[in-house]
């Protein structure tokens, strides 16, 4: 075994060591039997779904994010293949290829993990890691309905933007970490890019957060109880959903990673899995922000038939999350500095305008 | 969860801890990447103090600016700048290490006589509109105020990088 | 229908000590999420590791280049023409956190409130209009 690998394994297993030894803690120390409640809550019925440990590995957490990721990401192939006029996955599975997420999978896992030498080991192993983990903090804000939250929050909308901010951090640890030009174009431009989407994210979410008067995401659902806010607040919702297309850095936006340009952005020294947490990461915060639409502009929960509350929530999301998978396919990539002309100058303008159309029209309606 | 937390509260001296390790490694990293991430670590230390201890509103600000703006962009500038080494160890650092322990621990001895620690509360979100509400009736004019310095400061910034 | 009795299990698994800490639900649901997802990050680096085949090759372990051979140093200077951008983002990213306290006002003083943050925000158009003057010249873009 020669350095490399021996300073990888070193480093991979001390992470692995000192996260077992976090749980092993925070198992001890918790008060209350936090597993024994789970699994007695698991087999006596709905009151299951405002267990800690259930909203955490199941629902809002874990296990659906990655469901629907996956999903997302078979749905996004199909739908480009259809509108490009190509066939797309085909053999996997024997219907229409289904199975081709799992058999991507399974290969991702298979492939040699290369390090190259001159790499920076520390990082360039925990980027990924950092990337998923702040990828799936950004749903844990999100609530699906006014108890189903993994952790509630009284100003969690901004927490959510907080949150969100973090990911250029992550590109810039990979960009700088793998220690290639490549890298280092995509990881700037990755924060070039949020440089120039963030302020009028930020400044459209204020629309729907004005005309409910309050920061807190199940307050804002719960006061479109008469109109959704898509009506009055629809230039920002426009506005919101273009920011949430850049945040994704999808196709339009697909700067930081632009193939035909700097090979993969900052991911160019990436294979194997790590490559892979990079883009699931990508798709649990298109999960996170497809929801964060659906309550700020959507009304959430709430819809004219009696539905679970969480089931309006997860249809809603999935029919904006098809918007971004369509959108992604139909648009060439812009460049970086059309990026930012566009984002300091009519995205930015627009913003403004609309949050100023959403008070007047909020005043006329009578919210 | 026991509020408010008292001094010797266990969250709170584990994060301190982990904010004043960061900051030190932040001070003596050899490669100056690692500093930039290490300062970002005692960012998101402090943040969590505030979230721990109530304020809310000021741990997301702290949060959202100053790991996610200010750290992402030392971090960019050192990245830029390229790889440089500290400088050696001198005396510098014991006088100043001395300076900082005495005036630390006159400021702690100070506010303990004085029995000037606040006691710390619960801000939900009520009492944030109570706060915001307050601010706004006596010192709108200051947030325009601070509005024209962020602008000027911004405009000041952007010519001197041009120059 | 309850099927297990919650006291009769009380301290039969690890984390039903008691001891210590009290921590409220969502703390507890959000740490248990975030230690699963760094644990399943964790997890899913080291399976390549543990199964896939590790060839060594003379190339293998350069850096990419597109088929060059790689210069000794991969990271390179970057022209600093957009950095204006990045310092008008700072303030703005401060100014956009002022400007969220507006929503816990509009209600109490609408007109005022109105009146104080349209013109924070109409002040920080300036510089936005001085960088998008200074970014027309860009002549190369990365």
């Amino acid at each position: 075994m020669d350095a490399q690998t021996k300073d990888v394994r070193d480093s991979v297993s001390f992470w692995l060591i000192i996260s077992l030894v976090v749980i092993l803690i925070i198992g001890w120390v918790v008060e209350g039997d936090v597993l024994i409640d789970f699994l007695v809550d698991l087999v006596s019925g709905p009151q299951v779904l405002t267990n800690p440990l259930f909203l955490s590995i199941v629902f809002p957490g874990l296990l659906y994010v990655s469901i629907v990721a996956a999903v997302a990401i078979y749905v996004e192939r199909k739908i480009a293949a259809k509108i490009q006029i190509r066939i797309g996955p085909q053999y996997a599975g024997r219907v229409e290829g289904i199975l081709q997420v799992v058999a991507d999978g399974i290969k991702m896992a298979a492939k040699e993990f290369v390090i190259p030498r001159t790499v920076d080991v520390t990082f360039f192993v925990a980027a990924p890691i950092l990337s998923l983990t702040v990828g799936m903090l950004s749903i844990t804000v999100v609530p699906f309905s006014p108890t189903t939250v993994i952790f509630p929050f009284p100003v969690n909308l901004l927490l959510f933007f907080a949150i969100v901010s973090f990911f250029p951090l992550t590109a810039l640890l990979a960009g700088w970490a793998s220690n290639n030009k490549f890298s280092l174009i995509g990881a700037a431009r990755a924060l070039f890019q949020q440089a120039s989407y963030e302020i009028p994210m930020l400044i459209s979410a204020l629309a729907p957060a004005l005309l409910a008067g309050s920061l807190r995401i199940e307050d804002i659902v719960m006061a479109q109880k008469d109109m959704p806010f898509l009506f009055p607040a629809i230039l920002s919702a426009i506005i919101f959903l273009a920011a949430a297309l850049a945040e994704t850095e999808k196709h339009p936006f697909e700067i930081p990673e632009a193939d035909s340009e700097i090979v993969a952005g900052w991911m160019t020294e990436y294979s194997s899995m790590p490559y892979t947490l990079f883009m699931l990461a990508v798709y649990v915060k298109m999960i996170s922000l497809s929801t964060l639409f659906t309550d700020l502009f959507l009304s959430g929960w709430l819809g004219p038939i009696s539905l679970p509350p969480e089931a309006w929530t997860v249809v809603k999301s999935w029919i904006v999350l098809l918007i971004f998978l369509t959108v992604r396919a139909l648009f060439p990539r812009i460049r970086i500095d059309q990026m930012l002309k566009m984002g300091w100058g009519s995205m930015l303008l627009l913003s403004v305008a609309g949050l100023f159309l959403a008070i007047a029209l909020g005043m006329v309606v009578g919210l | 969860m026991i509020f408010p937390p008292g001094p010797l509260d266990p969250i709170i001296i584990f994060l301190a801890t982990l904010s004043v390790m960061s900051a030190i490694i932040a001070l003596e990293s050899r490669q100056i990447v690692y500093g930039a991430v290490s300062l970002i670590v005692m960012f998101l230390g402090i943040s969590a103090i505030f979230l721990y201890l109530g304020g809310l509103y000021l741990g997301v600000v702290q949060l959202g600016v100053y790991v996610g703006a200010i750290g992402v962009l030392i971090l960019f500038a050192v990245i830029l700048v390229g790889e440089s080494r500290t400088p050696e160890p001198n005396v510098n650092r014991i006088i100043g290490a001395t300076a900082a322990m005495i005036v630390l621990g006159s400021l702690l001895v100070g506010f303990t006589a004085l029995q000037m620690l606040p006691a710390p509360h619960h801000v939900g979100a009520q009492e944030l509109s109570r706060i915001a509400s307050r601010l706004m009736r006596d010192y709108g004019l200051v947030i325009v105020a601070l509005g024209s310095l962020l602008a000027s400061t911004a405009f000041g910034s952007v010519m001197i990088t041009r120059r | 229908m309850i099927l297990l009795d919650r006291k009769n299990l009380k301290g039969l698994l690890p984390g039903s000590a008691g001891c210590g800490l009290p921590l409220s639900q969502p703390l507890l649901s959000l740490i248990a999420y975030l230690l699963l997802a760094i644990e399943g990050g964790i997890v899913s680096i080291l399976i390549p590791l543990l199964i896939a085949p590790r060839i060594r090759g003379l190339f293998k372990e350069d850096r990419f280049e597109c088929g060059q051979t790689p210069p000794p140093y991969g990271r390179r200077r970057l022209a600093m023409q957009y950095y204006p951008f990045l310092l008008v983002f700072l303030v703005f990213d401060a100014a956009s956190f002022i400007l969220f306290m507006w929503v816990y006002v509009s209600r109490v003083y609408p007109i005022y409130s109105f009146l104080i943050f349209s013109t924070l925000l109409f002040l920080l158009l300036p510089p936005v209009l001085l960088v998008r003057k200074l970014a027309e010249d860009i002549r190369q873009w990365w």
